[in-house]
């Protein structure tokens, strides 16, 4: 069963700018999939579009076989998981666990249940130490992880995740992929961090100037230099993609 | 400690275990005690005082804390001291000062009013962290507006007075001297585009909630636990000797 199907889908700003120009993209259950692009490629647009956040131009998406469509808003943003780039914009409740559940109980948990969806989603990220802290006390990574705890307790059929390596430091980097690995089965990765893309995702799509430019398996994408330059895209100074395979098949 | 972050200080008292929502309804009835004391009972004023320095003891907040944390009603003193010179009325000489007896009266009404209305409240905000204070307004049927308002204010001041700080640093990295009055418009730009900044991360936060399900409602009834007689007689006791006091004066004085 298709997680994701998005088929034409078109948005232009209303200052005429063509964030999307026609994008064709299906995501299978379980299936981990980067959204490569550089900056303004319109990778942030797409994202919205996944939750109907703003109403298409033209096309249409499909969250496991649910139309996104006004009347199904409710169903499609518990079945898609968002985790904004910038924790700041996320974690809004006086505590972390207060915007744990902040989802669920819009889904309308309450009492036991609530608080066991809670509970689990911050063992799950491996903060619950932290559930009574003010988020704006936690250091970036511990925010990333607990917006992806927020996101976990509405248990959504695919996690979508904008830029999750952004500012990081290389340990928090590293334990956020572990999570994403444990509890993100299906997974789209919006990023232009491409060690991290190649990490965490079998296949990778190149999206630029609002079109999918390039599918295929991430190592064979990663490996066209020629692809990656027409794209504004480059692996990072020194980066070997035979020493980053060598070390992720150990 | 940042000054968003609030004034609760972590503790274990008594008046730390009192549940927020009878905490709040205890601020607002000994307020209100206080404003109905009519003013010529300043012996009142003193009993007041006294109950509330044995409330801080028992919260082990220390003095000074409190005497620093009193400066936020410098303007009204200000205003307090200024009454004896601005209302007119019968002059008395206190020294070489002709002042007004009226405006006296109403400086010390303000004076001890106000004074006493912050120590209520510093109790309040000392013993009580804020998340609780919301729960407590909650539990209390708060309009929910005004709860998600403070909610959000309190939760993005934080994230705005670093954003002033940041900024800060930056222009004096680039050699800006804010001692100088004709460098407040590098200020009043960098307030600009805060507000921008701002506006811009309402648009994002209202995204990212509407992402998780939310249609209008914060679930903060997600609130205290209710409060047992016990807890309701302790925290009304203090407020009830305020209330019999003022009556008392109000009547007979």
């Amino acid at each position: 069963m298709s997680a994701l199907d998005i088929k034409g889908l078109q948005h232009v700003y209303p200052d005429g700018h063509r964030a999307l120009d026609g994008v064709d993209l299906q995501v299978h259950e379980g299936e981990r999939v980067a959204v490569l692009g550089p900056n303004g490629a319109g990778k942030t647009t797409l994202m919205l579009h996944l939750a109907g956040l703003l109403t298409a131009t033209e096309g249409e998406v499909s969250v496991a076989d649910v139309k996104v469509a006004k009347q199904t808003l409710a169903e499609v943003r518990r079945r898609v998981g968002i985790v904004f780039q910038s924790p700041d914009d996320q974690l809004f409740m006086p505590t972390v666990a207060d915007d744990v559940g902040f989802g669920p109980a819009n889904l309308g948990l309450r009492g036991p249940e609530l608080a066991e969806r809670v509970r689990a989603a911050l063992a799950d990220v491996g903060l619950s130490d932290l559930a009574d802290r003010p988020p704006h006390h936690l250091s970036v990574g511990q925010q990333r992880r607990a917006a992806l705890a927020g996101v976990l307790a509405m248990r959504p059929d695919i996690v979508v995740c904008d830029e999750p390596s952004a500012n990081l430091d290389p340990a928090a980097r590293r334990d956020l992929a572990r999570i994403l690995q444990a509890t993100a089965p299906t997974l789209l990765l919006v990023t232009h961090d491409l060690p991290y893309a190649l990490q965490l995702c079998e296949r990778a799509v190149i999206l630029d100037a609002g079109r999918v430019a390039a599918d295929g398996p991430t190592v064979e994408i990663l490996a066209d230099p020629e692809l990656l330059q027409r794209h504004r895209l480059e692996l990072p100074f020194g980066f070997s993609l035979e020493t980053a395979l060598a070390a992720m098949r150990a | 400690m940042n000054p968003v972050d609030g004034l609760h200080r972590p503790g274990d008292s008594p008046i730390h275990r009192l549940r927020p929502q009878v905490k709040i309804v205890a601020l607002v009835a000994f307020t209100c005690a206080i404003a109905a004391t009519p003013r010529e009972a300043v012996w009142a004023f003193g009993v007041y005082a006294a109950l509330l320095a044995g409330l801080f003891t028992l919260a082990r907040v220390p003095l000074a804390w409190v005497l620093t944390r009193s400066l936020v009603e410098s303007p009204f003193l200000v205003l307090a001291l200024a009454f004896p010179f601005m209302v007119e009325g019968d002059p008395v000489q206190i020294g070489f000062l002709h002042v007004s007896e009226p405006g006296l009266w109403a400086g010390w009404n303000l004076l001890a009013k106000a004074t006493l209305g912050v120590w209520a409240a510093l109790l309040l905000a000392a013993t009580t962290p804020i998340a609780a204070v919301l729960a407590g307004l909650s539990r209390l049927r708060c309009p929910e507006i005004l709860l998600q308002i403070t909610a959000f204010a309190i939760r993005y001041a934080h994230l705005t007075v670093a954003e002033v700080t940041q900024m800060r640093l930056a222009r004096l990295a680039r050699c800006d001297d804010p001692r100088f009055l004709w460098q407040a418009g590098a200020l009043a730009r960098s307030l600009g585009v805060v507000f921008i900044r701002s506006f811009e991360r309402g648009e994002r936060v209202w995204q990212a909630m509407s992402a998780r399900g939310y249609t209008g409602r914060l679930p903060l009834e997600v609130g205290p636990a209710p409060a047992g007689a016990l807890q309701w007689t302790a925290a009304l006791a203090v407020p009830a000797i305020a209330a019999g006091i003022a009556t008392w004066t109000a009547v007979f004085v």
